[in-house]
């Protein structure tokens, strides 16, 4: 494989990692948008998810499909819980921004260690068998059937992601919560009950992301930062809210990473992460499509 | 308010009473603690090796149970306390110094580099003797005159496995993932020079973090260079497990060459992917007709059902060459001490044969020669495949 076939095959594989991205990525951006949080406890929602679909695959030897549900049920119930239960209590009392921020990273610590003490200190992750078999060895060694199903899963949700923030009245009422919150109350918009369903659907586009990390590198409960932190790190790449953002950011960082290690070594992945990070927001400080404030 | 003279004297009595327990229960457990001698055994017990660190603690216990049985080392029942290190220095401090303050330990089993690399200086400031049969970098050679290593450092094992690797397994082209740590950067280092040395070539030299997870990028960088053989320098057998899973699904079908630490149940759970890996590993077999080795399977195979590996011989070994140097210095009423342990060995034991095979052992930089053998991984298990010098 020549020089320009390993820098095409980097390429193709920082795709597939940067639809995983993405896909942490809109929930983060999306409860940022809306209910101007933070959300850094997404990285313990995240991992919490892929436990719960570890769990039900891998201890109690069930299908997938189960899996799933699992994940996506526990997903959707911490967030709700925390937005209920943590964020709009805060706010209503009138808390700063930074006292919200603490309030989630004290979140994300409490389910790492959760995580920890149940389900012990080392990454967990299930073999993916013949769906990583290279599509075309010789050529494209990074192309196989997980890395389509990835691609594959991240568009159909950004997809369908789109379509109910622009068509349903729940995608419409999220927008006027996201513009003015304080007008859309007065028209009769119930905001608390809009911030908890946005809640509820930003926990729950973790669950394929979860599963695909699953079922690739494996989740690890000391990840959960380091998981939001890129999640972050994305949204405010794309721009505050911005769906097309989150995933071209996504797949963007993803590329990044994976195409400087054609003349860089492995460890300087993160360096490429934020060194992006850093150039953009010089260039352009609301991110690629967020709107100047 | 007025206090009942009753009830004050009941209280007084109540008080007199729990005294005398207290008393009595720290003198019975002081007179416990006389007839007691505790063993340190500071090595992962949780984390990406600590299904490892599990493994090892069996063998020793059941050295421990053995020895107790018969009467205990030193005239003192054995105990062994169990501190996780994670392999990690901070971890390995928190451990060492709970060790030496609470449970009194003045013979601690240790491993991993950072943590002994961490801990051999107190060790040696508070007078315990560490040893340790999981401790592969020559970074940790001449630490401390209170060291020893009962495995050998791998930059004498890359002599062993590069000239195999080249002789027998026909490999021409070879390259090196290297964990950024102090083992993983000097054994990249042995590895380049003594290849260099062969004839052979370097293809490729990748490197990565300790809690790197992610080896896609680099393996399809490395396997543009076609090696015959990729040299694995992590001793975390979950990491060593995720390279190789990772590298056969992108279709790598040479060869891994590594040392004993990839000898880990964790590489066992990726099935078939796992074969292909060679490793030089201590001559330890446990078909052996020799009779401490055939003693030891046996009680192990008592104890827990199985076939004990290296590590588990190894680490019963430890215990035994505890109890010869507890006996013998009680016998000549010297307090067991590191450095009167350390005399002992030095004076006694330039030589060892245990469960695991033989020993010779340089006190002089704590280093360890052993016959050793090339393993590899086939069918789920750890095989013996030849024989080295």
């Amino acid at each position: 494989m020549d020089s320009l076939a390993l820098l095409f095959n980097l390429f193709l594989d920082g795709v597939a990692t940067g639809a995983v991205y993405s896909l942490i990525a809109v929930g983060f951006s999306l409860l940022w948008w809306l209910a101007d949080i933070q959300h850094l406890a997404h990285g313990g929602i995240t991992l919490t998810a892929g436990y719960a679909i570890f769990f039900v695959v891998a201890s109690l030897d069930l299908p997938l499909p189960l899996g799933i549900v699992a994940g996506l049920a526990v997903a959707a119930l911490l967030g709700l819980a925390l937005e209920a239960g943590v964020y709009q209590p805060m706010r209503l009392r009138g808390s700063t921004e930074m006292a919200l921020l603490t309030a989630s990273l004290g979140a994300l610590i409490v389910i790492e260690y959760s995580l920890t003490l149940t389900f012990g200190p080392e990454s967990v992750s299930i073999d993916s068998g013949s769906l990583r078999t290279p599509l075309l060895p010789d050529m494209l060694r990074a192309v196989d059937r997980f890395a389509a199903i990835t691609v594959g899963v991240t568009l159909a949700v950004f997809a369908g992601l789109a379509a109910l923030i622009r068509y349903t009245m729940l995608g419409k009422a999220m927008r006027a919560v996201a513009e003015n919150a304080a007008l859309a109350e007065v028209v009769g918009l119930r905001v608390l009950r809009v911030q908890r369903m946005a809640a509820l659907l930003a926990a729950a586009l973790v669950t394929p992301a979860a599963a695909l990390l699953l079922y690739g590198n494996g989740v690890t409960p000391s990840d959960a930062l380091h998981v939001v932190l890129t999640a972050a790190t994305i949204a405010i790449i794309g721009g505050r809210g911005s769906i097309g953002g989150a995933l071209l950011a996504g797949l963007l960082v993803g590329i990044v990473e994976a195409v400087m290690q054609w003349q860089f070594s492995v460890g300087w992945r993160l360096l490429s992460t934020f060194g992006l990070l850093y150039l953009l927001l010089l260039w352009r400080p609301q991110g690629l499509f967020g709107s100047k404030a | 308010m007025q206090i009942s003279t009753k009830r004050t004297r009941a209280m007084l009595i109540g008080v007199v009473c729990a005294c005398a327990g207290l008393m009595g229960f720290s003198i019975d457990a002081s007179a416990q603690s006389a007839n007691v001698q505790k063993i340190g055994f500071l090595i992962p017990l949780t984390g990406g090796s600590g299904k490892l660190g599990q493994v090892l603690m069996e063998g020793s216990t059941v050295a421990i149970d053995e020895i107790n049985a018969t009467g205990g080392a030193g005239g003192k029942r054995l105990v062994l306390v169990p501190e996780d290190s994670q392999g990690l220095a901070k971890q390995g401090m928190d451990g060492i110094r709970k060790l030496i303050d609470i449970d009194e330990a003045t013979f601690i089993i240790t491993g991993w580099t950072a943590v002994v690399m961490a801990i051999a200086p107190l060790a040696e400031q508070s007078n315990v003797y560490l040893i340790s049969a999981s401790t592969a970098s020559p970074a940790v050679r001449g630490v401390s005159p209170h060291f020893q290593s009962t495995w050998m450092f791998d930059d004498e094992t890359v002599k062993l496995i590069l000239p195999y690797a080249k002789s027998k397994l026909k490999v021409q082209k070879l390259a090196v993932m290297t964990v950024m740590t102090d083992l993983g950067t000097s054994l990249r280092d042995a590895v380049k020079r003594d290849w260099e040395r062969l004839g052979g070539t370097l293809v490729g030299d990748e490197a990565h973090q300790q809690g790197e997870t992610n080896f896609r990028p680099a393996m399809i960088k490395m396997l543009t260079t076609n090696p015959d053989a990729i040299y694995l320098t992590t001793s975390n057998g979950k990491q060593s497990a995720q390279m190789v899973r990772q590298a056969r699904e992108l279709g790598y079908k040479g060869i891994f060459l590594s040392f004993g630490a990839i000898e880990d149940p964790e590489m066992l759970t990726i099935g078939s992917k796992a074969e292909g890996a060679y490793y030089s590993a201590p001559a330890y077999d446990p078909d052996s007709p020799h009779p401490t080795s055939r003693h030891f399977v046996e009680l192990f195979k008592k104890k827990y059902d199985r076939v004990p590996n290296v590590h588990q011989a190894n680490h019963y070994d430890l215990i035994h060459m505890y109890k010869n140097a507890a006996d013998a210095l009680v016998k000549q009423n010297k307090p067991i001490t590191g450095a009167n342990l350390r005399a002992y060995f030095v004076a006694n034991m330039p030589e060892y044969r245990g469960a695991s095979g033989g020993y010779r052992f340089n006190y002089k930089d704590g280093s360890v020669l052993r016959s050793s053998i090339v393993k590899t991984i086939k069918d789920g298990k750890f095989l013996k495949v030849a024989d080295l010098d």
